[in-house]
């Protein structure tokens, strides 16, 4: 028994450790490398983002749940996702989301991307550097 | 070897009493549970990702692409319950491991679509030392089991029942 708890405590202190070391793995799960504090970030950040197109010509920032379910982030790597894979997965995933939406409320929905200096938005200049639209589909039904 | 460092290692690698170790059980495999059934509609939801969204990580990395819908649904309830059994101390032997097991496998999956979330880590790698330990000898329905010389699968399953109705 206790040579076991020595093994069993190695064995977890060593791979709790190994991430430590940014060469020997990349991200994963239950063991990560938690980049997001480990890694030098960038001063921009390019937000990907759903938005429905109402009839009077305003715009609304969809749910995450017309996207992908109830996470943010989850919503906003669905995004991601297909504007790294091109234009027909995120046209496919455009559509997707369209096909969830009434056309008594929306007129069409539109895949966007926007760039923000991180360090000014939030300060006083919160608008983005650079937008692209990747995808616009009309909802229909 | 010094007198500190015997201190030291008396302090660290004395026995503990099974109670403080039952405890650790319960209110890590409580708080597991707990956290299963708040998050199920999120945990199943990935049972409609799109394959191509499908990025493995941890022990679903085996998998080259997403499982059936129905399974994702079957081994949520299941992690469910094994985490009962878990925290109950019923067959933890055996319910133990297996509970670690889907608790990883269902949080993995759940990360396996784009985005690794870090919030569950500490809870998974603390199920799954939990699990290694011998740490249903006491508070637990195995010890009440052993005292009355094995007790009837009935009265197992009915003090299981009790816990399930008062939590």
């Amino acid at each position: 028994m206790k040579l076991r708890a020595y093994v069993l405590t190695a064995l977890f202190g060593v791979a709790v450790a190994v991430p430590a070391i940014p060469e020997l793995m990349s991200d994963d799960f239950p063991i990560s490398t938690y980049p997001m504090f480990s890694g030098r970030q960038s001063e921009t950040a390019t937000i990907a983002r759903a938005e429905g197109l109402r009839h009077d010509g305003g715009a609304d920032r969809l749910a995450p749940s017309l996207v992908a379910n109830d996470e943010v982030i989850q919503a906003f790597e669905t995004i991601r996702q297909a504007i790294a894979q091109g234009s027909e997965a995120t046209r496919t995933l455009c559509e997707r989301i369209a096909g969830r939406l009434s056309d008594d409320e929306y007129a069409s929905v539109r895949i966007v991307s926007s760039t923000y200096n991180v360090v000014d938005y939030f300060g006083e200049d919160t608008g983005p550097l650079a937008s692209e639209v990747h995808a616009d589909c009309r909802v229909e039904g | 070897m010094s007198a500190r460092s015997l201190t030291f290692a008396q302090r660290w690698f004395q026995p503990v009493p099974a109670a403080r170790l039952a405890l650790l059980r319960v209110a890590v495999g409580a708080y597991a549970v707990v956290y299963l059934v708040v998050r199920f509609s999120n945990l199943v939801s990935y049972a409609g990702f799109e394959a191509n969204q499908f990025e493995p990580v941890g022990p679903v990395a085996a998998l080259s692409e997403p499982v059936p819908d129905l399974l994702v649904y079957l081994l949520a309830l299941a992690a469910v319950a094994s985490g009962l059994a878990f925290t109950l101390g019923w067959r933890f032997a055996v319910s133990g491991p297996i509970f670690a097991v889907l608790l990883l496998w269902v949080i993995s999956y759940r990360n396996s679509f784009g985005q690794v979330f870090h919030t569950e880590n500490l809870m998974v790698l603390a199920v799954l030392i939990v699990a290694l330990a011998p740490a249903a000898d006491a508070f637990s329905l195995d010890e009440r089991c052993d005292a009355r010389g094995r007790g009837s699968t009935t009265a197992i399953a009915m003090a299981g029942l009790s816990a399930w109705s008062a939590w």
